[in-house]
C-alpha cells in the first residue's frame, strides 16, 4: 500500500519536474514567447488626438497639427498613414552570459483618407499581422472610399 | 515549527511571474514614447518671431530656411525642430526630433501652428 502510494507520488513530482524542466528550456531557447500587456514600441501617435478625428470636420491641416508628419503620404496627400509598432510579447535569446529580449510585434496603422476639400472622408485603425511589412495597408487605405463601398469592405 | 515546502513547480511559477513582471515594468517604462501636440504658445516661447495673424510665412522661410515638408501647395510647412537645454529651437540636433507645424491662409499669413513632441517621422 505504502509502495504505491510512494510510486504515484514519485510519478507526480517526476512529471512536474519534467513539464518545468521543459517549460524552463523553451522559454530560455527563445521557442516561446512570453506574453505582456500589448504596449507600443518607438514612436506612438497620440491615441486622445487620433480618437478626436471627425470625418467631415477635421481638415489635413487639423491632422497635421495633432499628429505632426505621416510616415506615408500617397496620391497628392489624399491619403495620409502613420505606422506605429505594438509589442504583444517577448522572446528571451542568447547564451550564458547575456540574453537579449526580442519583442512579438505587430504593426499598426492609422489610415486616413481625404476629400478634395481638404476634410477627412474616412480614419481607419489597421492592424498587421506579426512582423507584417506594411504593403498590405498600403493598398487598402489607398483603396478610396469608392471603392471599399462597392466591394463592401468598408 | 511549521516548516513550508515549495515544490519544483511552484518555484517555476514565480520565476516566471518575477521574468513577467520584469518584462511588463519594463515594457510600460521604457517603451514607446507618444507623438503629443504640446501648447501652441511653446513655440511662440521659443521662437518669439512667431505668432498667429502675424508672421508671414516669407518670414519664416528668411528665418528658418526651406521646409522639410510641404502639403497643400504650400499652405502647410513642418520643420523638423530639436530643443536645447537652454529653451532655444534648434534646425538641427542632437536630442529628440519634434514637428513644428506651421498652417497659412491664402494671404500666406499663419493661421494656426502647433508643436507635435516627437512628431518627426
Amino acid at each position: 500500500m505504502n509502495v504505491t502510494v510512494w510510486s504515484n507520488m514519485a510519478a507526480d513530482r517526476w512529471l512536474s519536474i519534467s513539464c518545468s524542466v521543459l517549460i524552463g528550456v523553451l522559454l530560455l531557447a527563445g521557442c516561446l514567447p512570453i506574453p505582456v500587456v500589448p504596449h507600443g514600441l518607438g514612436v506612438v501617435p497620440d491615441k486622445e488626438a487620433f480618437e478626436s478625428l471627425r470625418p467631415g470636420v477635421t481638415t489635413r491641416a487639423d491632422v497635421l497639427l495633432l499628429l505632426g508628419e505621416p510616415n506615408h503620404r500617397f496620391d497628392d496627400d489624399r491619403f495620409l498613414m502613420y505606422e506605429w509598432t505594438v509589442a504583444y510579447g517577448y522572446v528571451i535569446v542568447g547564451g550564458y552570459t547575456q540574453a537579449y529580449p526580442i519583442p512579438v510585434a505587430a504593426p499598426h496603422y492609422l489610415c486616413l483618407e481625404f476629400g478634395l476639400d481638404s476634410r477627412l472622408v474616412r480614419n481607419e485603425h489597421l492592424i498587421g499581422s506579426l512582423y507584417a511589412k506594411p504593403d498590405k495597408a498600403i493598398r487598402r487605405c489607398t483603396k478610396q472610399s469608392e471603392e471599399l463601398d462597392e466591394s463592401g469592405e468598408k | 515549527m511549521k516548516t513550508i515546502q515549495i515544490n519544483t513547480l511552484e518555484r517555476l511559477y514565480v520565476t516566471i511571474q518575477l521574468i513577467l513582471s520584469m518584462i511588463i515594468i519594463t515594457g510600460c517604462l521604457g517603451g514607446c514614447v507618444t507623438a503629443q501636440k504640446v501648447d501652441p504658445s511653446t513655440v511662440s516661447k521659443y521662437e518669439g518671431f512667431i505668432h498667429d495673424g502675424e508672421t508671414t510665412k516669407q518670414e519664416i522661410q528668411d528665418r528658418l530656411g526651406p521646409a522639410q515638408s510641404i502639403y497643400e501647395n504650400g499652405g502647410i510647412l513642418v520643420y523638423y525642430v530639436y530643443l536645447q537645454d537652454d529653451g532655444r529651437m534648434n534646425l538641427k540636433g542632437p536630442g529628440t526630433c519634434h514637428a513644428c507645424v506651421l498652417v497659412f491662409d491664402k494671404d500666406n499669413v499663419l493661421e494656426r501652428h502647433s508643436l507635435v513632441k516627437h512628431g518627426c517621422r
